[in-house]
């Protein structure tokens, strides 16, 4: 960990947390200090907050700045489905984490994509997420579009908030599910009983939309196409649990005894589309589910088979 | 047989309710009664009462027929005759019953009643009815302790 400032406020009104730190700390712009407070690197009187928070008198505020060592580029193997000079879209494997938080700098997509990159990625994001737009969890796997420039950057950050980047996730999950299409919307926030987990609560909670279509029915699973309208942090595997049906594989919102033997949660990005940054013409890839999902789906149709 | 008929009962009525919810209520679709109180929605449930213990169905089973074992033995050995603790036993044996034949043909329960004011898993009428059952059965001991002190 870097250095740490403090300060104590001392005026009775004050702006909400982001602005008064770009405000009082001369290099901390507003929206790194947003991304300070998300990460949990701002603490108010010894414990960290959400950007809205109003300062008081009195109240203490210390901020962890993340140490300025640079991220290494690493020769590690890509499988890129796309790149041109602006924009990168790359079938992240599972277990790879996106980009280095505190104590894991390295073996990151980050690490690779600045050896493959030679250092061309966008840097609005800050250091530790050079072209990074949009994350997938680390036992997700799939693609994952990157900006290589600030341009780009903004294009794309853009459609992401506007919800027109088009993601389609392939998920196979717990149980027989009756509808053939169904929609999810429950918000999701910091599970109130573990802080490390996200949950469906009413409480500091963010509106999440996702769209789910049935691909194909097994005894006592079920494959589904999962459309993000929203992209909150574990949205499908939070929603599909609240409906009783866990990824399968999932080990933070899933069952315990899986009957499969997993890395991680059967969760692929099958499909990214968007509009190019610079022609305004709409691309769209797709991405074949990894062998080790495949395999799963071939035994669980197997069984199907000889259930009839 | 007064506290097997009700037991019945309950059995018939949680299954018919959940039938109804199976038919009637989609997945991810919540349908509000009491705003920001109560509302139902659909959830398959693989673990115990309340949500807890995921994924452990046999076990589960295993209890059940032991307790229901162990309830109708009592009742068909002890005769007993007091009301509070014959209505503990029929809610406690509907409710266990309930739940009882969804894990074992289904190997998931279904729940669908919501308190949104409290941070609470999703349940059932069964539930409902063992819990309640529970809480009688608590009282009666509570009383037949004091009576008999």
């Amino acid at each position: 960990m870097g250095e740490n400032l403090t300060v104590r406020v001392t005026d009775k009104k004050n702006a909400r947390l982001d602005k008064f730190i770009s405000e009082n700390f001369a290099d901390i712009t507003r929206s790194q200090a947003a991304h300070l407070i998300e990460d949990e690197l701002v603490w108010v009187n010894g414990k960290s907050t959400n950007k809205k928070y109003l300062p008081v008198e009195g109240d203490e505020i210390k901020v962890i700045l993340p140490s300025e060592k640079t991220i290494k580029a690493q020769d590690i193997p890509l499988s890129i489905v796309y790149e041109d000079d602006d924009v990168l879209v790359v079938d992240k494997p599972q277990g790879m984490v996106v980009h280095p938080a505190a104590g894991n700098d390295e073996n990151t997509l980050v690490n690779a994509l600045l050896f493959h990159c030679k250092h061309h990625l966008s840097d609005i994001n800050g250091e530790m997420r050079p072209g990074i737009l949009h994350r997938i969890d680390k036992d997700t796997s799939g693609l994952l579009l990157v900006a290589k420039t600030n341009d780009a950057h903004e294009k794309l950050a853009e459609q992401i908030q506007t919800h027109t980047l088009g993601r389609c996730y392939m998920a196979l999950v717990h149980g027989n599910i009756k509808e053939d299409e169904f929609t999810i919307d429950r918000p999701i926030g910091r599970s109130q009983k573990d802080r490390k987990k996200m949950a469906v609560t009413e409480v500091h909670s963010k509106e999440a939309v996702t769209h789910f279509r049935v691909i194909e029915r097994f005894t006592r699973y079920t494959l589904v196409r999962c459309q993000l309208e929203t992209g909150r942090t574990h949205q499908i595997r939070v929603h599909m649990a609240s409906a009783g049906h866990p990824v399968v594989g999932d080990k933070t919102y899933g069952v315990k005894n899986e009957e499969f033997s997993l890395k991680g949660q059967l969760l692929h990005a099958c499909l990214l589309g968007f509009i190019h940054p610079k022609d305004g013409q709409y691309m769209e890839f797709t991405s074949q589910l990894p062998p080790y999902y495949k395999k799963v789906l071939e035994v669980l149709g197997k069984r199907v088979l000889k259930d009839f | 047989m007064g506290i097997f008929i009700s037991m019945l009962l309950i059995v018939g009525a949680d299954q018919l309710v959940k039938h109804l919810v199976v038919k009637f209520l989609s997945t991810g679709t919540d349908i509000s009664i009491i705003d920001k109180f109560l509302s139902f929605c659909y959830v398959e449930n693989r673990g115990a009462a309340f949500g807890v213990l995921q994924d452990s169905r046999w076990l589960f089973v295993a209890i059940t027929v032991i307790a229901v074992g162990f309830l109708v033995w009592y009742v068909l050995t002890r005769k007993p005759k007091n009301k509070l603790l014959c209505t503990a036993i029929a809610l406690i044996g509907g409710g266990a019953i309930g739940n009882f034949i969804d894990r074992l043909f289904f190997g998931r329960v279904i729940d669908f009643i919501r308190l949104d004011f409290i941070n609470f898993p999703v349940f059932n009428l069964a539930d409902t009815c063992l819990t309640i059952g529970v809480i009688l059965l608590a009282i009666y001991i509570f009383i037949s302790d004091k009576k008999g002190a």
